[in-house]
């Protein structure tokens, strides 16, 4: 019994992603990503370079068989840079993306699980929370914890919050009066059980989906609170403290700033079209 | 066969249409050929997915292309080739002299528009009528379909599913159609409804005298419509005749299976007799009689090259090499 | 329909009622003594404290919350700038117009050119011309919007010098602002209006309309636009508070005194009056422009109509 669930269950990871991978553009994203992930991990142990490493020689060095994509304003190496700045910037989006996925499916699956009261407050709560503009709450959050990584994480997930709350709900919801639950409960299956037991892997879907396109949005939203000088601040690299950098010679060394923002663009371009996939491979009326 | 002296309205010829579906070709409609005396009345009867209302969205050729395209045939309608005329030149065909009732009431009204409104298009689009005289000619087949022509302004969603059939109706029915193309009208509908509206089809049948095509795939509903019949099996016609022919003589073992899985109040069988095994995969169909997998008097001939038709009683065609032999 | 207006309103207000605690609280909460850090090291004790009694600071937590809200719900007043002394609510009428020209010319490009690249997409499913859109709408959508805007300075300002970077003097200043919050959302816009197209075309009343031998072109403009429309309709509420939500970033490219730039200001400065009023003032502004897309919802869709005044009917 319990081996041929083993092979169900394989098999249909397998299936996933035998679909996920069946569209160009998904298998694109994620090469891409695989790509630009590979480097940012494994890259800087075969720099020459120290992240900050100062090198006033080369002050604003265009693109050389020595330095790949130039260097900066201090003569630091860009490319090396950008290694160092894609783990800050990959680790905030898939950080804040997961982070605020699961206080999203957490308040939601209590909010719709139990009804009632306890879901009245908890959307009245969303509705103040969602009133304020995530952008917003993202700012304030940011200048109130500060620069630090997990302040930053949890400024990048406060604005989405509210959203991720009403879709687990209403997924939840649309679950909640179907037989299989009702099944569970006459056979005494806790609360906690047929909550995730049941009712988490019925909904979690649309949260995958939500999550791979989430971190892609947060690394966006990370850029920008370092730009307008908030979140992860310079020297550490992260790809929009660099361009935030980059800004004041935007008139004499484009580079600095097209170097960084084109890596942000073509980073969540390849977590979009994987995102893409991924709803293609997760939604049911596609399938053959 | 006193209908073949008729005369022929519609007649489809060596009808093929395939989808094309990622890579894949679904063969749905395989060579079907028949015709439409004027006023009568033709059953098409078979399984879901056997190709019925691709037949008959071919015939006004609103098929969507691509996936579907229609390889070869002639459908010619009073002395004209559908299939070669301009596709300008069929916007007069559609909803003036062919008409068609689709299957789902509840997904076949444009949510977004009063049922008045619809059932207007229809009518400014084929006669010269000014919008007043329209509007009262629409609430007029308001009427004749039993809905009061108070409710024009109304939106679908305030109709039940039954009264949006005959908003369906109404429409179809609009500009007097010479042929109508009732695809399963009332598959979608409660078993209480469903014979209202198939009277009322009826009814308006006489009342305008209009050929029609009726898809089904409950035979009660052909045995209370239609004049002659034809059996659908896996895109092609495996058997057709008067409708006293099929329900007296059923020759085709496809269609002896038909009748034996309907449940009988007569009889004293407790059990039904479904047909065995499942309907063939389209896109792989199997070699010679596409019935054969499943059939109890199958032998090695039957799978091998096609099965023609041929007539074992005037006017009654089957497509079995037992050649009339099942009685 | 009426009734269902005013409880939304009604709702509406004690929400922003809520939202104004949630960010006095906030900015209650930020580490730091707010007169220090505006007086500098060298101030005294004495000139702090002093301060601090001017400011209200020194008053306990419940104290200073119930007069912010009295202030600012009941007597619509925001309050001075710690910082300039001047009026919040003069400065945010001055910046307001700047602020909403950008969004609300943003946002009507937004939803004209993206329904109408996501409708030419859809039209032409699995065409190159499809491909082309969609691709392109995936790149804007991946490129963070300031960043954007900076390849457009470096283009349209630096190397041809045809518009300017920054400011405000002249009307032509706004073009860049306006373009780069925009494509952002063409580039979702039309991706959406794809997606309703697709559902559109394969629509069961599409093909009635087809069987009445309605032309193509009429079919397409009074079937399949109004349907697909919908969804993009619900969308465009909650899309001009998100380009308004993101004039901070965009203003501090631009160098535009709008709302965006004022609150960034008094973050950065802890001027927490204009932080309070700004934050008031978009949570107001979304709020207001989901209400009245909602309302235009319900009354293009019957559907959505009659839900609203099926209280009403049964009586």
């Amino acid at each position: 019994m319990s081996k041929t669930r083993k092979v169900h269950k394989q098999s249909q990871t397998l299936e996933f992603f035998q679909r996920m991978t069946k569209a160009f553009s998904a298998k694109l994203g994620i090469i891409l990503l695989a790509l630009i992930v590979l480097v940012c991990l494994a890259g800087p142990f075969f720099s020459p370079y120290e992240v900050n490493g100062v090198d006033l020689a080369n002050m604003y060095s265009g693109p050389s068989s020595q330095h790949l994509l130039g260097c900066d304003s201090m003569g630091r190496d860009l490319f090396t840079r950008l290694m160092y700045g894609g783990r800050y910037s990959l680790a905030l989006g898939i950080c804040a993306s997961l982070f605020g996925a699961a206080v999203g499916v957490i308040i939601g699956s209590i909010g719709g699980y139990f009804g009632g009261m306890t879901e009245t407050v908890i959307m009245r709560l969303m509705d103040v929370w969602s009133a304020l503009p995530g952008t917003m709450l993202c700012i304030l959050v940011s200048s109130a914890m500060g620069s630090g990584f997990f302040a930053t994480v949890l400024a990048l997930t406060v604005g989405g919050v509210p959203g991720t709350v009403r879709m687990i709900r209403g997924q939840i919801l649309s679950e909640r009066s179907r037989e299989y639950i009702e099944a569970a409960q006459s056979i005494n299956c806790s609360n906690l059980s047929i909550m995730f037991k049941h009712l988490l892997p019925n909904v979690i879907q649309p949260i995958i989906v939500t999550m791979t396109m989430g971190i892609g949005s947060c690394i966006i939203m990370a850029a920008s609170l370092s730009y307008i000088g908030l979140g992860i601040q310079p020297p550490n690299p992260e790809w929009g403290a660099m361009l935030s950098e980059g800004r004041a010679y935007i008139r004499t060394y484009p580079h600095l700033i097209l170097v960084p923002g084109i890596i942000i663009a073509l980073a969540v371009f390849a977590i979009n079209l994987m995102g893409d996939g991924v709803r293609d491979a997760l939604d049911p009326k596609l399938r053959d | 066969m006193s209908d073949h002296k008729k005369e022929i309205f519609l007649s489809v010829k060596d009808l093929n249409v395939i989808y094309t579906q990622s890579h894949k070709v679904v063969h749905a409609v395989n060579g079907v050929s028949f015709s439409v005396p004027k006023g009568t009345t033709l059953g098409l009867v078979g399984e879901t997915g056997a190709g019925k209302t691709t037949i008959a969205k071919s015939i006004l050729r609103i098929l969507p292309d691509p996936p579907a395209k229609i390889l070869s045939g002639e459908i010619w309608m009073d002395g004209e080739e559908l299939l070669k005329k301009p596709e300008e030149g069929m916007l007069d065909v559609r909803g003036q002299k062919i008409a068609m009732i689709f299957q789902d009431p509840m997904t076949a009204l444009n949510p977004l528009m009063t049922v008045g409104d619809q059932i207007l298009e229809v009518l400014l689009l084929h006669n010269n009528y000014g919008r007043e005289e329209g509007m009262k000619r629409a609430g007029e087949m308001l009427e004749t379909v039993g809905i009061p022509a108070e409710r024009y302004g109304e939106y679908p969603h305030q109709f039940s599913g039954g009264m949006k059939q005959r908003v369906v109706i109404a429409m179809a029915l609009a500009c007097n159609p010479e042929l109508l193309l009732a695809d399963e009208p009332t598959t979608a509908l409660d078993v209480t409804i469903q014979a209202q509206v198939l009277d009322l089809i009826n009814q308006l049948k006489e009342k305008f005298r209009t050929s029609m095509i009726l898809i089904t795939h409950d035979l009660g509903v052909i045995a209370q419509t239609c004049d002659n019949v034809a059996v659908i099996y896996a895109g092609k016609i495996v058997e057709k005749g008067s409708k006293e022919d099929l329900f007296d003589h059923p020759s085709h073992p496809y269609t002896k299976g038909l009748f034996d899985s309907l449940p009988s109040l007569a009889g004293d069988d407790e059990m039904l007799h479904p047909i065995a095994g499942m309907p063939p995969d389209p896109t792989n169909l199997p070699q010679g009689c596409a019935f054969s997998p499943r059939c109890p008097y199958a032998s090695e001939a039957c799978r091998e090259g096609d099965i023609p038709m041929q007539e074992i009683s005037p006017g009654h065609f089957c497509a079995c090499i037992r050649k009339g032999g099942l009685k | 329909m009426f009734r269902y207006i005013v409880k939304r309103i009604l709702m509406m207000i004690v929400i922003l009622w809520c939202a104004g605690v949630v960010i006095f609280t906030l900015t209650y909460l930020v580490p730091g003594d707010v007169a220090s850090l505006m007086l500098g090291k060298e101030a005294t004790v004495e000139v702090i404290n002093q301060k601090r009694t001017v400011l209200g600071l020194d008053q306990p937590y419940l104290v200073q919350l119930g007069r912010y809200m009295y202030d600012t719900f009941i007597r619509l007043d925001f309050g001075d700038s710690w910082i300039f002394s001047s009026s919040v609510m003069a400065e945010l009428a001055v910046r307001l117009p700047r602020t909403l020209l950008i969004g609300l010319s943003a946002m009507v490009l937004n939803v004209t050119i993206g329904t109408l690249l996501g409708i030419f997409a859809g039209t032409h499913e699995g065409k190159w011309q499809d491909s082309l859109v969609m691709i392109i709408a995936m790149v804007f959508i991946s490129a963070p919007d300031f960043f954007v805007a900076l390849l457009l300075i470096l283009l349209f300002s630096l190397k041809l010098g045809w518009l300017p970077a920054y400011g405000i003097e002249s009307m032509a200043c706004y073009i860049l602002p306006i373009i780069s919050c925009a494509l952002g959302g063409i580039a979702v816009n039309a991706r959406q209006a794809r997606s309703s197209m697709l559902e559109v075309i394969r629509a069961d009343f599409v093909t009635t309309a087809r069987a009445k031998g309605q032309k193509e072109k009429v079919i397409t403009r009074k079937h399949m636009l109004p349907n697909a429309m919908m969804p993009i309709i619900t969308g465009v509420g909650g899309g001009l508070a998100m380009v308004v939500a993101g004039s901070p970033v965009i203003e501090s490219v631009f160098s535009i005194p709008g709302v965006g730039a004022y609150m960034l200001a008094g973050v950065n400065q802890h001027d927490y009056p204009v932080v309070r009023a700004c934050v008031i003032f978009f949570a107001l502004f979304c709020s207001v422009a989901i209400l009245i897309m909602d309302l235009c919802y319900a009354f293009l869709d019957p559907r959505i109509k009659a839900q609203y005044s099926k209280g009403k009917k049964v009586k």
